[in-house]
């Protein structure tokens, strides 16, 4: 069920809305717990059995390890205290170990069983050995990208006794499967959202008004730009041999609005969604096209996977005895900017390999990951010496010219690093970026080849509206303005007026219906 | 809430289907004489303009790629708002297309709420009405004349060999599509119309159990079912020009071979009348030449 099919919005959500409001507060987390799980059964039927699984394992590893701690306690002043201490600590690492491998076990499973079967079997053709390991028929539930993370966040967060384990297995459940964030995340902590989600917040008009403001936005997004911009993405994509030149730069910048669009707009249905029970989920994007660097955007786009990888990879990676002494060496070899530069080479491959695979099973994904950590490190490595050419070609990196200069290279390195997202393999993609400049041919902008690849004049002209309202929008937050809020405080008839409008600037420039084939959430897949 | 529907329902009654919409909704009411349905099947193999300039019918490929049995059923119900077709040729992959029960669902409230705010199923029709300036009729009415086909002039050859291969087991049409292709056929009974079910030859969608799933369920109904997979040389199929896909679809070629096959079967076996030299019809004729031209520009 799509957050922005009728279904959902003008039934699903109405009747939970509706019954979570007429029950007693203290059991309407109960509601959203079924609701939630009626949702999930919806779409992945028994595969609700993975969900369940990671749900068990979680609660059960949680409590084992909260059992730890407290029969350490039973020690303290106790003579063999350190011993037991250091027994506990190891016998915790092996509980957290075991947690963490059954929950990202089953994901391996089911998502990279196939691919990695697949290459080692080229690899034994290619080798001339004629065993073969098997294709297994797996199907896999919807989220489970999303939820095993959240598992194994809330795992290593009770194993460092950020938050108590919860005896709770429901309210766990509930945490894990909520039914606005279950598809494309955002990727929540058990600290941040447990609270919300039990508390059992009356409904209120405020939430209410401010949530559905926030849906539309999204289906404004989702529906009215990037389903949209589908068509011509999927054919240029699809049939990239018989393009080249601006119809490929063409279709790969399409894509990149069309994932932002997509995957932010379904984000702020989530969010609207969930504020209207009165539960703050995390943004997950902050205007990620402005960034001037590959930091900077990863800081910006899919905000919680960087946190989780940041948080749960990098920095235990970064903390190890053996990182931390490469680290020292390298400093006392390379100097105080390059040493620990190299301190982040593993944790930060780590980081980059895992965001790859993370996202899908293909070489094209691998080669994502490595190209955003490629990048990453180089800018790392050449920050003083771009500080050094600034400096001597007096330029000022806080000067507007400057700024715009590293925006636009930043959005062609995005651009470029979508392209071998969606591309349908590695080499395709390199094809692809091959032909832009083996066959540029600017007479394109001209001939009107570019009106024959399922977009009209007045598709363009909706999407170049749409996308410089975007724009519009995306500078008002960066200066920090609560546009809900600025609104909410206009006078009545004026505000309606303006809400009206928007729900039917979605209604009626929607790519919905008719001719245009549906489009699933893209990163529901992932 | 109130004064939202309020307005949509006002907003209806502006966004009512008109003309120059390259779609089914451009054809004068009650002009049509036979219908198409199906999905990607459907109208990549089937091109009206043929059986005009052959036989003087006309009528509409209705083939939506991606078209489930369900929307199928909706578009077919909301097109006899109308038009009166006397022959529906049904293609029928879309028996045998796996969905879930959600979409079905979905579908479902759409037609619904497309049934009571109108809005909801006519809202492209603001390209219509605004920025007429920007459009471009002549490639409007060149779109128009293909009368719902699609196509593709390359070739990309099916080299898996012979296909059809003998088989006792059956294929059954499971549900939902066995309910919504009953509907279908319950229509056609209804309103008098001649429903003739078919398969277009495809060697990757295809299959013997499947035809003989069809052929199970067209018996049962008293329906004709003709399956051009066991007539493919009638028919003349090659598949090392006729497909642009690897016989996925065929192309342009292959689907002026399907066409014919089929115009010659509606010629024997229905009472479809020939238009031509109709002033009523007199567009068609235009139309034919625009066709001619889209033809050629794909090589042919």
């Amino acid at each position: 069920m799509q957050y922005n099919s009728l279904l959902y919005l003008l039934v699903f959500l109405p009747v939970v809305m509706l019954l979570y409001q007429l029950l007693p507060q203290k059991h309407r987390w109960k509601l959203l717990l079924a609701a939630s799980y009626v949702f999930f059964f919806l779409l992945s039927r028994k595969l609700i059995i993975y969900l369940l699984f990671s749900t068990g394992c979680m609660h059960y590893i949680g409590l084992w390890l909260n059992t730890c701690d407290r029969d350490l306690e039973d020690f303290r002043g106790a003579e063999d205290f350190h011993t037991q201490k250091e027994l506990t600590a190891r016998k915790k690492r092996g509980i957290l170990w075991l947690g963490v491998a059954a929950q990202i076990g089953v994901l391996l499973l089911l998502k990279y069983f196939n691919f990695v079967s697949g290459n080692l079997n080229i690899l034994l053709s290619k080798m001339s050995l004629s065993f073969t390991f098997p294709t297994l028929k797996l199907s896999v539930p919807i989220g489970i990208s999303f939820f095993t993370m959240q598992a194994v966040s809330y795992i290593v967060d009770v194993y460092k006794k950020k938050t108590p384990a919860d005896r709770n297995l429901w309210r766990l459940a509930l945490y894990m499967a909520f039914f606005p964030s279950i598809m494309e995340g955002p990727i929540c902590r058990y600290s941040e959202t447990a609270e919300a989600l039990y508390a059992g917040e009356r409904l209120t008009y405020h939430n209410i008004t401010f949530g559905s403001q926030r849906i539309v936005w999204g289906l404004f997004k989702k529906v009215v730009l990037a389903d949209r911009l589908s068509p011509l993405v999927e054919l240029v994509f699809s049939k990239y041999t018989q393009y080249g030149g601006i119809t490929v730069l063409l279709g790969a910048i399409c894509y990149t609005l069309q994932l932002y669009a997509d995957f932010s707009g379904c984000i702020d249905m989530t969010i609207g969604t969930a504020e209207m029970f009165g539960v703050r989920l995390p943004e997950n994007f902050r205007q990620p096209f402005f960034s001037r660097t590959a930091s900077e955007f990863w800081r910006r786009w899919h905000i919680t996977l960087g946190a989780w990888f940041k948080d749960y990879i990098f920095y235990p990676l970064s903390l190890t005895k053996w990182i931390k002494s490469m680290g020292k060496k390298a400093r006392l070899k390379f100097g105080r900017h390059v040493g620990p530069v190299i301190q982040t080479i593993v944790p930060l491959l780590a980081v980059w390999l895992s965001n790859g695979i993370w996202h899908g099973t293909g070489w094209n994904y691998i080669f994502f990951g490595l190209y955003y950590f490629v990048l990453i490190l180089t800018g790392n490595l050449l920050e003083p010496l771009i500080g050094k050419s600034t400096d001597l070609l007096h330029v000022s990196r806080k000067s507007i010219g400057w700024r715009a200069i590293q925006t636009v290279k930043m959005f062609c390195i995005i651009v470029t690093g979508e392209l071998f997202f969606k591309a349908a393999s590695l080499a395709a993609g390199f094809a692809m970026i091959k032909s832009i400049f083996t066959a540029f041919d600017l007479s394109a902008l001209s001939n009107g080849s570019l009106l024959n690849l399922n977009l009209s004049v007045k598709d363009f002209l909706v999407v170049a509206v749409g996308y410089l309202v975007v724009l519009a929008v995306g500078i008002v937050h960066e200066k920090g303005i609560h546009i809900r809020q600025q609104v909410g405080s206009w006078p009545l008839a004026l505000r309606w007026s303006f809400y009206y409008a928007a729900v039917l600037l979605v209604f009626i420039f929607g790519a919905y219906g008719g001719s245009y084939a549906p489009v699933d959430p893209l990163y529901a897949s992932f | 809430m109130v004064v939202l529907v309020l307005i949509l329902t006002g907003l209806s009654v502006v966004f009512r289907p008109k003309s120059t919409s390259a779609s089914i909704d451009d054809e004068d009411a009650g002009s049509l004489d036979y219908l198409v349905l199906g999905d990607s099947e459907c109208c990549t193999s089937f091109t009206p303009m043929e059986l005009w300039n052959q036989y003087g019918y006309v009528g509409y490929n209705c083939g939506v790629f991606a078209q489930r049995m369900q929307n199928a059923y909706y578009g077919f119900e909301t097109t006899l708002e109308s038009q009166a077709p006397k022959v529906v040729l049904l293609e029928a992959n879309l028996a045998f297309t796996n969905q879930n029960n959600i979409r079905i669902a979905q579908n479902a409230c759409d037609h619904l709420f497309g049934n009571v705010i109108s809005l909801y199923r006519y809202h492209n029709e603001w390209q219509n009405f605004l920025l007429t300036q920007l459009d471009d009729k002549h490639a409007a009415a060149k779109k128009n004349a293909w009368k719902g086909f699609h196509t593709s002039g390359q070739v990309t050859p099916y080299t898996g060999g012979n296909y059809v291969t003998a088989t006792d087991t059956v294929t059954q049409i499971a549900e939902p599509q066995r309910t919504y292709l009953d509907k279908i056929v319950e229509l056609c009974r209804n309103n008098g119309i001649e429903l003739i079910l078919y398969s277009v030859p495809a060697p990757r969608d295809w299959s013997y159990a499947k035809h003989n799933g069809l052929a199970a369920y067209a018996s049962e109904n008293g329906l004709a079912y003709v399956d051009l997979n066991l007539l493919q040389s009638e028919v003349g199929m090659d598949w090392s020009k006729d497909t642009y896909d690897k016989g996925d679809h065929v192309n342009l070629v292959g689907a002026l071979k399907v066409t014919t096959y089929l115009g010659a079967y509606l010629h024997s076996n229905t009472k479809l009348p020939d238009h031509r030299g109709d002033m009523a019809y007199a567009d068609w004729d235009a139309k034919y030449q625009l066709y001619l031209g889209n033809k050629k520009k794909l090589g042919l």
